[in-house]
C-alpha cells in the first residue's frame, strides 16, 4: 500500500540522515582531536536505523557510514581509499546492521502486531456496544457498514443475503452504480467459490467484493472500489476486508443477529396467526349476520307481514341491526388492521367525485333524514389515492355527521381544489364542537357525553376515518366556530400531478 | 307465480352454497319470487348439478370448502353461458375483480338484503333475453342506445360521441347494468396496451360523462365501482339507487 512504501522511504531517508549527523559529529571531534577509529562513530546511525527502521535503512547506512569514513581518515576527503582496516569496519558495520536490523524487526512487528489487535479489539468493542443498542437487523448492518467504511478508509457498499433475497444495505455509491453492485453480488452470492474476488464492471471500475457469513441465516457482501493504478489485485485490501467482514459476521452471530431474526420469523409468525384469526372471526361472526339479514328481508316482504306495519317494523328491524353490528364488526376488524401496521393503501388515479359519489351511496339509506348538498368545483384534478379506503373514512366520517345531525338538518358535501391540494369539506348542521374538542373528536371511544344516547357506535368511526386518511397522504381536521353552530370535517389530500387535461378531445 | 304452469316455466336457479341458513333464506326468498331454486353445498355437487339440471342462473359462495370461488366459475365457464352471481364476504376488491375477469356476471357483498340480490338477479337474466333476441336498442331513464346504428340521445336529444367514447359506452351497454373491469374495458378499447394506466380510461370516463349524464359531478346512468370498475345502470337500478335526497 501506498503508505507503507512511503514509511520505507522515510526511513531510508532519515538513515541517511543520521549518517548525516554522525558525518557532522566526527568532522566536529576531528576539529579538536584526531580519532583513532571515527568508524565507531559510525556504528550509532546503523544501530539506530536498524533499531527504528530495519534491516534495509541500517545496511544503507553502514554503507554510507564506510564511504564517509574514508573521507574523514587522513588524508581527509579523499574517496574510496580502501585499507584492510576499513574493509573490515565495513563488514562489521554491515552484520551489525544485519542482526540488530532482524532482531528490531522483529520486536517491531511484534509490536505493530500487538497495537493492531488493540485497535481492532477497540473497535470490535466500540461495535459490539453499537450493535447492542441497535433495536433490529437493520441497525446492526448499518452500523456495520459504517464501521467497514471506517476501517478501510474508503467508500463502501454493503449487501445482505437473507432468505434467498439481497438487498442494499448501505452504498456511498450513486444508485446505478449501487444497482449494478448488486447484480454483482448476487452473482458472487450465488456462485460461492471464493471468499474474496476481484472484479471488473465495465464503466465503473475495478471492484473488490468480499464476502461473510453470519450464521446460516445472513451472508454479507462488502464492495470496495479498487483504486485504478493498484496492481496487486487488491489482495491487501483483499485480507483486510476479509478479515473485518469475517470479525463482523462472528461478532453479529455472537452479539444476537440470529435473536433478531428469529424475533422477526416471530413476528411474522404473529402476523400470519393474526390474519387467520381476522379471517375466521370474520367469517365466524359475519356469517351468522348474513342469514340473519337475509332471513329478515324475506320476512319483510311475506304479505302476512309486510301488511302489518307492527310486524314488517320487527322484521327490518332484524335486518338494520344486523347490518349495523356488521359494520361494527368491521370497524373492529379494520382498528385491528390499523394498530397490527397492516394497512397497506393500493394507490391508484382516481376521481375524487367517484369516492364521494361512492360513499354517499352507501350512507343514503342512514342518512335519509337529512337534506343532502352537494358542491363538486368543475374540473376536479385526479388523485391518486386507495379509493375503497377514503370511501370508507368518507363512509365513517358522513355517518358520524349524520348521527350528531338533529332530523332535518342539513350535510353539505364540497369537493374544490385547494392550490396543490384537493380538500373534501364535510359540514353538518349539529351540536357544534367546544373548544379543545376539535382534536379530541378522532381519539379512539371518544364521542361527546352528552350525546351518548343518540350516537351508537362503536366510537372508532373517526379514528379509523383519520388512519385512512393519513394512509392516503391526506390529513383531516375538524373545524367548529362552536357550539350550537355545526362541524366541518376538512379532508386535505395532495393532487397527483400527472392528471390529465379536461379537454374534449381523444 | 303460484300456478303450476307457470311454476314450470318459471327461471331454475342453482344456489351454491356451505352454509344451511344462508341457502334457507335464498330458497325462500327466490321462491316467494317466482323461481324454483335447486341447491348444492360443495362446488362438486355444483358442477355434477349444473350439468344435470342446466339452471338459468347460479348464485355461488365464494367459501366453499372443496374449491375457490374463481375456479368454480372457471369450470362453469368452460361449457356454459349461465349468469353466476357471486356472493363474497370478503372486502377484497382484487378476489372480486379477479371473479368478474374469470366470469363471474356480478357479485354481491354479504350481509345483504333479498331485495339486492333480486335487483342483481333481474338484471342478468334480462341481458340474457336481450342476446336471444337481439334487441340492439339499450335503455335507461332518458338515455337510448342504439348499438347497430350507433346512435346515442338522450331525452330525445341526439348525442355525438367520439369513436372511443362511443366504444366505452357500447362495452358497457352490451354489459348492461353488469360491472366490467378496468382491465376488461382497457383490452377492448386499447388493445395494443392494456396494461396502461387506469388514468386513460378515467380520463375518457369523464368526456362521456360530459356529453352524456344530467350532471357529470353526480353521474346517475355511469356508475363508479371504486376500485373494481364500471357499469351501465338498468332502470331497475336507476330506481333503488339513482335519487340520494339532494338539493
Amino acid at each position: 500500500m501506498a503508505l507503507t512504501s512511503w514509511a520505507s522511504i522515510r526511513g531510508y531517508a532519515l538513515a541517511s540522515g543520521f549518517v548525516l549527523v554522525a558525518t557532522g559529529f566526527a568532522a566536529a571531534m576531528l576539529w579538536f582531536t584526531p580519532l583513532d577509529s571515527v568508524s565507531a562513530i559510525y556504528m550509532l546511525p546503523v544501530l539506530l536505523a536498524a533499531v527504528r527502521y530495519g534491516t534495509g535503512p541500517a545496511v544503507l547506512a553502514a554503507l554510507l557510514g564506510a564511504i564517509m569514513t574514508t573521507l574523514l581518515y587522513p588524508p581527509l576527503f579523499r574517496v574510496l581509499v580502501f585499507t584492510p582496516s576499513r574493509l573490515i569496519d565495513l563488514v562489521t558495520s554491515l552484520l551489525v546492521a544485519l542482526t540488530v536490523g532482524q532482531l528490531a524487526g522483529r520486536l517491531r512487528r511484534h509490536m505493530v502486531a500487538v497495537r493492531a489487535r488493540e485497535q481492532h479489539i477497540r473497535q470490535v468493542y466500540a461495535l459490539s456496544d453499537a450493535i447492542a443498542s441497535a433495536r433490529d437487523v437493520d441497525a446492526v448492518l448499518a452500523i456495520l457498514a459504517e464501521h467497514l467504511a471506517t476501517s478501510l478508509d474508503r467508500p463502501i457498499a454493503l449487501f445482505a443475503g437473507t432468505e434467498g433475497k439481497t438487498r442494499v444495505v448501505n452504498s456511498a455509491f450513486a444508485p446505478d452504480v449501487t444497482g449494478r453492485l448488486s447484480e454483482a453480488a448476487v452473482a458472487f452470492l450465488r456462485e460461492e467459490r471464493e471468499t474474496t474476488e476481484s472484479i471488473e464492471l465495465p464503466g465503473i471500475g475495478r471492484w473488490l467484493l468480499c464476502r461473510a457469513a453470519s450464521g446460516s441465516d445472513l451472508a454479507l457482501v462488502l464492495a470496495v472500489e479498487l483504486p485504478a493504478q493498484d496492481q496487486t489485485g487488491g489482495t491487501r485490501m483483499g485480507e483486510l476486508a476479509r478479515g473485518l467482514l469475517g470479525e463482523a459476521a462472528v461478532s453479529l452471530e455472537r452479539l444476537g443477529v440470529r435473536k433478531v431474526l428469529d424475533e422477526r420469523r416471530l413476528r411474522q409468525r404473529t402476523d400470519e396467526l393474526r390474519d387467520i384469526l381476522v379471517e375466521a372471526v370474520s367469517h365466524e361472526l359475519r356469517t351468522p349476520l348474513a342469514g340473519i339479514t337475509g332471513s329478515a328481508s324475506v320476512l319483510a316482504h311475506v304479505p302476512d307481514i309486510n301488511e302489518r306495519p307492527q310486524l314488517r317494523e320487527l322484521a327490518t328491524g332484524i335486518e338494520t341491526e344486523a347490518r349495523r353490528l356488521d359494520r361494527l364488526i368491521q370497524d373492529v376488524l379494520d382498528l385491528g388492521r390499523i394498530r397490527a401496521g397492516a394497512l397497506q393503501p393500493r394507490l391508484q388515479e382516481t376521481d375524487p367525485a367517484d369516492v364521494v359519489n361512492d360513499a354517499l351511496m352507501t350512507v343514503a339509506e342512514r342518512l335519509a333524514g337529512h337534506p343532502l348538498r352537494r358542491r363538486f368545483d368543475h374540473g376536479l384534478p385526479l388523485i391518486r389515492i386507495d379509493p375503497v379506503l377514503l370511501a370508507q373514512a368518507l363512509v365513517n366520517i358522513l355517518e358520524n355527521a349524520g348521527k350528531y345531525t338533529p332530523p332535518g338538518g342539513a350535510i353539505e358535501v364540497a369537493i374544490r381544489r385547494d392550490g396543490e391540494e384537493l380538500a373534501i369539506e364535510i359540514a353538518d348542521a349539529g351540536h357544534g364542537l367546544e373548544a379543545g374538542e376539535a382534536e379530541l373528536v378522532f381519539e379512539r371511544f371518544q364521542r361527546g357525553r352528552r350525546y351518548a344516547d343518540v350516537a351508537g357506535g362503536s366510537g372508532l368511526g373517526l379514528t379509523i376515518a383519520r388512519v385512512f386518511v393519513e394512509a392516503n397522504g391526506g390529513r383531516v381536521t375538524a373545524i367548529s366556530e362552536g357550539p350550537g353552530r355545526g362541524t366541518t370535517m376538512r379532508i386535505t389530500l395532495p393532487v397527483s400531478e400527472a392528471t390529465g387535461d379536461d379537454e374534449d378531445h381523444d | 307465480m303460484t300456478d303450476a304452469a307457470e311454476h314450470s316455466q318459471a327461471p331454475l336457479v342453482l344456489v351454491v352454497d356451505d352454509e344451511a341458513p344462508i341457502r334457507r333464506f335464498l330458497r325462500a326468498g327466490l321462491e316467494m319470487n317466482g323461481f324454483r331454486v335447486v341447491e348444492a353445498d360443495t362446488a362438486q355437487a355444483a358442477n355434477e348439478i349444473a350439468v344435470m339440471r342446466q339452471p338459468d342462473l347460479v348464485v355461488l359462495d365464494l367459501g366453499l370448502p372443496d374449491a375457490d370461488g374463481a375456479s368454480v366459475v372457471e369450470t362453469l365457464r368452460g361449457w356454459s353461458q349461465v349468469p353466476v352471481i357471486v356472493l363474497s364476504v370478503r372486502k377484497s376488491e382484487t378476489e372480486k375483480i379477479k371473479l368478474l375477469e374469470s366470469g363471474a356476471d356480478d357479485y354481491i357483498v354479504k350481509p345483504f338484503g333479498m331485495g339486492e340480490l333480486l335487483a342483481r338477479v333481474r338484471v342478468v337474466l334480462r341481458r340474457v333475453v336481450r342476446q336471444e333476441t337481439a334487441d340492439p336498442v339499450v335503455k335507461v331513464g332518458g338515455l337510448a342506445i342504439d348499438l347497430a346504428r350507433r346512435l346515442v340521445s338522450r331525452d330525445g336529444a341526439a348525442i355525438i360521441l367520439s369513436p372511443k367514447q362511443f366504444a366505452l359506452l357500447r362495452l358497457l351497454a352490451v354489459h348492461h347494468g353488469s360491472v366490467m373491469t378496468h382491465r376488461q374495458l382497457m383490452r377492448e378499447l386499447w388493445p395494443q396496451e392494456p396494461d396502461e394506466d387506469v388514468q386513460y380510461l378515467r380520463i375518457l370516463m369523464k368526456k362521456l360523462r360530459n356529453r352524456i349524464e344530467p350532471d357529470p359531478a353526480r353521474p346517475i346512468y355511469l356508475v363508479t365501482e371504486l376500485a373494481i370498475g364500471y357499469r351501465l345502470r338498468t332502470q331497475e337500478q336507476l330506481d333503488a339507487f339513482g335519487y340520494v335526497a339532494a338539493i
